[in-house]
């Protein structure tokens, strides 16, 4: 095979790759957003005392996370086609849906693995529910959980390939038109492994870096 | 599709890292000469294209595309074995030698030029719409504003830009899911090739086919950069098939009808 790589085909198009990019950054980070918030709500219902909201927890949880992500963006996009919902909201619902349930048993987990103790301290000083929760349970368990969220992150951006069945401008998407256009397959797709590659490292490092993983850990190591 | 092409590359990536260079160097872009001592000629086609390439009722390979592979083998003089290749496996199957040619449905085009070498122009498609039963739209000239849907990264995206530019185009990595997003009514039109349009319209009802040809699509055999060997095999082929009669009646029975293009024939 007299396979000679050519790589000015792929710079030809590096506007495409550029904006694919952006794209897989920008429904990756609001899909975490979206998984984040609703993992905290499902997940500190998993978490509670009261056997209804276990129950609704783990109704949603088992519910979402054994149907593949696929049919999860084709129901927002075909199923709900009536709804006109842009392509971009509907891979961003499906992502955040999905790994929503994924965040939830991470949340929960984290939850519980606070001693009871704490809340009990807690509330013995007159803390309200709310500020138990936010001032002493959720502080503590995200040190525990930083490095499950981190790595449900690095999935999260993997999966954003997805979107490109819905015609999201993603990087995946733009990867098949440039090859379609120019045929230089490995080139295109060799391209785009090592930007995945580059960005799930950053930023599933980053995570574990950020201000709050760390501050919380000093403090709690301190103690 | 997504999964699928990621897999396929990721697959892919691997084998051709591995390559000895000695195998890369010994390897004469005489194909025919290979497919003699081999046995059998390997020739990649779709499976998911009717009527080019497809599955038929007994599950067995069946079309238009094949039948031009199995008359190139017996114009080499040896059996053909079809491997299944997709929109992203293809072109690097064909470079790493694991087939020798590649007929999918494939526009010749010349940024495809300058990475495969294409035999002269099998079959001529063009492009047309499809739309709803009760659709308003006639024509290339009433989409403006209107949704169409396309396949990616295909001749038929650029056309459509250039002749409705006031059209919101949204292009699908295949024809399938351009087909869901009309059908569910996320799209008015499909624009595509002819007869894979037909293929639709026949088997759903509710849609027709609007707009007549808005461009003309040359199909070529896709082969190895430099195998001139093969290419001259192919076209000497089709020429065949096309002095033979044989061509008229392969395109009657996959496309009903009779050739709109005739194959380019060289005297001899």
């Amino acid at each position: 095979m007299h396979y000679a790589f050519q790589w000015a085909p792929i710079w030809e198009h590096r506007d495409q790759i550029e904006q694919g990019l952006l794209v897989t950054i920008a429904l990756s980070a609001a899909a975490l957003l979206g998984a984040v918030l609703i993992g905290c709500l499902v997940g500190t219902a998993g978490a509670a005392k009261h056997k209804l909201p276990r129950a609704g927890a783990l109704l949603y949880v088992e519910s979402v996370r054994n149907v593949p992500l696929l049919l999860h963006i084709y129901f927002w996009y075909l199923g709900l086609s009536a709804l006109e919902l842009p392509a971009f909201l509907c891979a961003w619902f499906g992502l955040s849906i999905y790994s929503g349930a994924y965040a939830a048993e991470i949340v929960r987990a984290g939850v519980l693995s606070i001693a009871p103790g704490q809340a009990e301290g807690a509330a013995a000083l007159g803390l309200r529910r709310w500020q138990i929760m936010c001032l002493v349970i959720y502080p503590q368990a995200f040190r525990a959980i930083a490095p499950s969220l981190a790595s449900l992150f690095s999935q999260l951006i993997k999966d954003s390939s997805l979107a490109s069945v819905v015609a999201v401008g993603e990087l995946t998407y733009q990867a098949g038109a440039i090859e379609a256009d120019t045929f230089r397959t490995f080139e295109v797709y060799i391209t785009i492994t090592v930007l995945y590659l580059i960005l799930v490292t950053a930023v599933s490092h980053a995570l574990l870096w950020l201000p709050a993983a760390r501050a919380v850990a000093v403090r709690i190591d301190d103690a | 599709m997504n999964r699928r092409s990621m897999m396929a590359a990721a697959a892919l990536l691997p084998a051709l890292a591995l390559m000895p260079r000695a195998a890369l160097a010994q390897c004469a872009p005489d194909t025919v000469a290979q497919v003699k001592t081999r046995g059998k000629l390997l020739a990649g086609v779709k499976f998911d294209t009717p009527p080019f390439g497809f599955l038929d009722d007994n599950n067995n390979p069946a079309g238009f595309d094949l039948e031009i592979m199995r008359a190139v083998a017996a114009h080499v003089g040896v059996p053909v074995e079809f491997v299944k290749v997709t929109s992203v496996s293809r072109v690097p199957l064909l470079l790493s030698g694991n087939i020798d040619l590649v007929a999918a449905s494939m526009t010749h085009t010349r940024d495809r030029e300058k990475t495969i070498d294409f035999s002269m122009t099998y079959y001529t498609g063009g492009q047309s719409l499809l739309v709803g039963k009760d659709s308003p739209i006639a024509g290339v000239g009433d989409l403006a504003g209107k949704r169409v849907v396309v396949q990616q990264g295909t001749t038929l995206e650029k056309t459509i830009a250039r002749l409705a530019p006031d059209a919101r185009v949204t292009a699908f990595r295949d024809y399938d899911a351009a087909w869901l997003a009309l059908a569910q009514g996320r799209a008015d039109v499909l624009t595509g090739s002819l007869t894979i349009l037909q293929g639709f319209a026949k088997n759903n009802g509710g849609f027709k086919i609007v707009g007549g040809l808005l461009s003309s699509e040359p199909f070529g055999v896709g082969l190895r950069k430099g195998d001139w060997a093969m290419r001259d095999a192919v076209n000497e082929t089709l020429q065949d098939l096309w002095t033979s009669g044989a061509y008229a009646k392969l395109y009657e029975a996959w496309f009903g009808g009779a050739p709109t293009t005739p194959i380019e024939v060289w005297p001899s």
